[in-house]
């Protein structure tokens, strides 16, 4: 049975895992040198910069509704 | 002394049986730890969201969509075969967020093994190239 996801802003919490584990892979391919620590600061930076374009398209997205609701 | 590379072809049909150890025949451990772990729990996040029957592709008549995320999860190889095996044949999808999520869910872990067996028939770079090279017979 599937899970029950809330159509809350919580149930967005749920990009989470799936940002942090395509960049961890991403990196896990893509690193020249692997070493931990190069490692996870790489992909901390990778999932920081999905979550930040992520926040980014939906503020812009909140701002056209915005103004369309007002139009 | 003269040296091989491990076969790239043979690392891709590992890789796509079990997520991860394509790397690993490759020399490259750390590598293919993080990926086998990494896929393995987008897999069973996608199952425990969605339920085991959205490995199953009876359930092919969705839309376009959901359709490449169904096909998507053979890319998983071993952990989709093993989900397609142990569900009951007579339930269906379900329907819902959780059912949508966790279709993403397992579909974007295949997409992400597929990108990894593309990877090990590459051509190696430089900080793996010592590991990747086993040394020739004779």
């Amino acid at each position: 049975m599937p899970l029950d996801v809330p159509t809350s802003p919580g149930g967005l919490l749920w990009a989470l895992p799936i940002c942090l584990i395509i960049a961890s892979v991403y990196k896990a391919i893509k690193l020249e040198a692997f070493r931990w620590p190069l490692f996870v600061r790489e992909v901390l930076l990778l999932f920081a910069t999905i979550i930040g374009f992520l926040i980014l398209v939906a503020l812009a997205l909140l701002t056209i509704a915005k103004l369309a609701h007002q139009v | 002394m003269a040296k091989q590379m491990r076969s790239p072809y043979l690392a891709a049909i590992l890789a796509w049986v079990i997520p991860g150890a394509g790397h690993l025949y490759q020399g490259r451990r750390q590598r293919g730890m993080i990926i086998f772990v990494s896929i393995l729990i987008l897999f069973l996040l996608g199952v425990l969201l969605g339920g085991i029957e959205i490995v199953d592709l009876k359930n092919v008549k969705a839309g376009a969509g959901e359709v490449i995320l169904i096909f998507a999860q053979i890319f998983c190889g071993l952990p989709t075969l093993i989900g397609f095996l142990i569900q009951n044949p007579n339930v269906s999808m379900g329907v819902g967020r959780g059912a949508d999520l966790g279709l993403v869910y397992a579909g974007v872990a295949g997409l992400l093994n597929l990108m990894c067996i593309i990877d090990v028939l590459m051509p190696v770079s430089q900080g793996d190239s010592h590991q990747n090279k086993i040394p020739a017979k004779g």
